[in-house]
């Protein structure tokens, strides 16, 4: 069972990718959907929807939740707490924050909403990281000023939606996250960014399952403790802020994907990191064609499926199985 | 010596949690008083009818049926006419200041249907009368709305002749409407990650339809719409309101850009939402105008 995972995971993948490109509000066949796959007749308007709108939402959802799904392992190993998610240093609350000025001072139609909240997101992660840095900083530390900046910040945007209630809606829309917009181009831009967070933890993860020592035991192992976590967390972070700017906040995929994950095949990142990724991927596609064929027209925020659809789960992989953290 | 000063001080501790709980029982009798008096003095008793406005459509409505000097307060999005904004504003529609409200000494509030529950049972209590309307479903209840606010300012003659007048102009552009032929319309309200239209069910689907156009997003409801549904439909001409906060030409500029909206062939126009959404006297212009605005090349 654990050697077949990543073919398991990766074959459920392309099932669902293309059954997800079949469905929809506008009731397409399947025998149209293939003609237009393999590039032969059907009318242009619904290769178009095919082409233009499923296929890089589809792409763009299982590729978010793949960074998503490696980015919770990195995060809860140089954080060496099974609760950090990649929202812990700020993004989540810096690229909501960015938004909200972006509307509030109205820059939004000037740089457009992912520029603002990509700046939200890494500035405050390097906000964080750098007061954080400023004493002898363990996990812990860099853990609770993500924590109290997160306060801060969503304080500041609550403000923000309170005082100017006519961008409420956009505010919270944007941050119930949606991939309703993606484009190939940003398709590409979160495949580079998987890659460039995927080659260098798979070629170090031994360090990663270090991290998860406490820190004499991993110097003793010869770890540059400090540097490998701020490296590993920053390259994460950077990932999840290109996500985050492109399709809004996606809660519960970075938590509970290395979790469940580590439920089936054991905590040594060799083996966890490529699944995890996986899983994260395929529950974010599933949530996202889920939320947008429940309703007959128009379509549900992704974030909502996301929890329905993977606690039950979570809970269930919880039961069954033995846990091992680190 | 150290003996009596530590007496001085346990007697002074002693006077001054006297003095304390006097005061306090001093506040226990008084409070309930106090706030029986000021609840007493809250109902002003005034001659003169003093409206404090919280919804767009009632200011234009009182104007246009000649009680605005009967106004004195409105909300911050009454905006027109402009002798409107010359008034004192009590704040948002969702988030009014009662303290503003009350000090401008109204004998009658008149909000919408997004004022909070809990607001306007403040406004109540302090004395004052509310006149709760509910926003209608369809363009008849247009009507309705004028004549529930005539009623309570002795307007009813001015809102008979009012109706009449707009029953006439919507007949006119209804009946130019059916002569022409109905092209497809999409109503943009927002756009982005969810897309918003005038549903089936909403006020302005029927405007669509009485100005001579087909919505496409009457196959759905809840102002929401699907980016496929849009694209499948591809209608003919796209209604665009500017976002709130942006000039038309930016908003534009962001939907024409964007994906998948570039891909529209329909022909994009930017109406006035203020005029078109508000239900009021200028409804059946808003009607003349989305008319205009549907067939505009007929028209050109």
């Amino acid at each position: 069972m654990k050697r077949m995972l990543v073919p398991v995971l990766a074959g459920a993948a392309l099932v669902l990718m293309l059954l997800s490109l079949t469905l929809g509000p506008s009731n397409i066949k399947l025998s149209d959907t293939v003609a237009i796959l393999l590039g032969k007749g059907a009318s242009a308007n619904k290769a178009y929807i095919i082409l233009q709108l499923r296929l890089p939402r589809i792409l763009s959802s299982f590729l978010t939740g793949a960074i998503l799904g490696l980015s919770g392992a990195v995060f809860q190993a140089a954080l060496r707490n099974p609760m950090a998610d990649p929202f812990i240093l700020g993004i989540s609350s810096g690229a909501s924050f960015g938004v909200a000025v972006a509307l509030f001072i109205g820059f939004a139609p000037l740089f457009g909403l992912p520029v603002s909240a990509l700046v939200g997101a890494l500035g405050t992660t390097l906000c964080i990281v750098a007061l954080a840095s400023r004493r002898k900083s363990s996990s812990t530390t860099l853990l609770l000023t993500g924590v109290a900046v997160n306060y801060i910040l969503s304080a500041a945007m609550t403000l923000l939606m309170f005082l100017h209630k006519e961008q409420y809606q956009r505010i919270l829309f944007w941050t119930l996250g949606s991939f309703s917009s993606s484009t190939y181009g940003q398709v590409v831009v979160v495949l580079l960014a998987w890659i460039i967070l995927f080659i260098p933890l798979s070629l170090h993860h031994q360090s990663m399952d270090m991290l998860l020592l406490d820190e004499l035991s991993a110097r003793a192992g010869g770890l540059s403790v400090r540097r490998t976590r701020l490296l590993f967390l920053l390259l994460a972070s950077f990932a999840t802020a290109l996500c985050v700017s492109y399709y809004g906040v996606i809660g519960f995929i970075g938590l509970m994907a290395p979790h469940a994950t580590r439920l089936m095949i054991g905590p040594k990142h060799q083996k966890l990191l490529l699944p995890s990724s996986l899983f994260g991927g395929l529950l974010l596609l599933a949530s996202d064609t889920i939320s947008r064929i429940l309703l007959p027209s128009g379509e549900l925020p992704v974030g909502i499926i996301t929890s329905l659809l993977g606690v039950p789960l979570f809970l269930y992989l919880l039961r069954r199985g033995r846990y091992f953290y680190g | 010596m150290f003996h009596a000063r530590v007496t001085r001080g346990v007697m002074r501790s002693n006077s001054s949690k006297h003095l304390l709980l006097v005061f306090s029982l001093f506040l226990c009798l008084m409070l309930p008083r106090l706030a029986a008096r000021g609840n007493e003095e809250q109902p002003i008793q005034q001659e003169r009818v003093r409206i404090v406005s919280l919804s767009p459509n009632v200011t234009e409505t009182l104007y246009a049926l000649g009680a605005g000097s009967l106004l004195v307060g409105r909300s911050d999005y009454c905006n027109y006419p402009d002798e409107a904004t010359a008034l004192p504003s009590v704040g948002t529609l969702y988030n009014p200041s009662l303290e503003m409200l009350l000090s401008l000494e109204p004998t009658l509030v008149i909000s919408s249907a997004f004022v909070p529950d809990q607001f306007l049972g403040a406004v109540q209590k302090a004395g004052i009368e509310v006149l709760a309307l509910q926003t209608q479903q369809d363009f008849q209840g247009t009507y309705t709305l004028i004549r529930e606010i005539a009623n309570r300012v002795n307007k009813q003659a001015e809102a008979e002749l009012m109706i009449l007048s707009m029953q006439n102009d919507v007949r006119t552009t209804v009946q130019k409407a059916e002569l022409l032929p109905k092209p497809t319309v999409y109503v943009v309200l927002d756009f982005g990650s969810f897309d918003s239209s005038a549903t089936k069910d909403t006020f302005l689907s029927e405007m669509v339809g009485l100005a001579g156009g087909i919505n496409i997003a009457d196959d759905a409801q809840n102002w929401t719409y699907s980016k496929e549904l849009l694209m499948a439909h591809d209608p003919e001409v796209l209604l665009l309101s500017p976002r709130w906060g942006e000039t038309g030409e930016q908003t534009l500029k962001e939907f024409t850009t964007a994906k998948p909206y570039a891909d529209l062939s329909g022909s994009i126009r930017l109406f006035d939402a203020d005029l078109i959404s508000r239900q009021g006297p200028r409804s059946a212009k808003a009607l003349a105008e989305l008319f205009e605005l549907i067939h505009q090349e007929m028209a050109q």
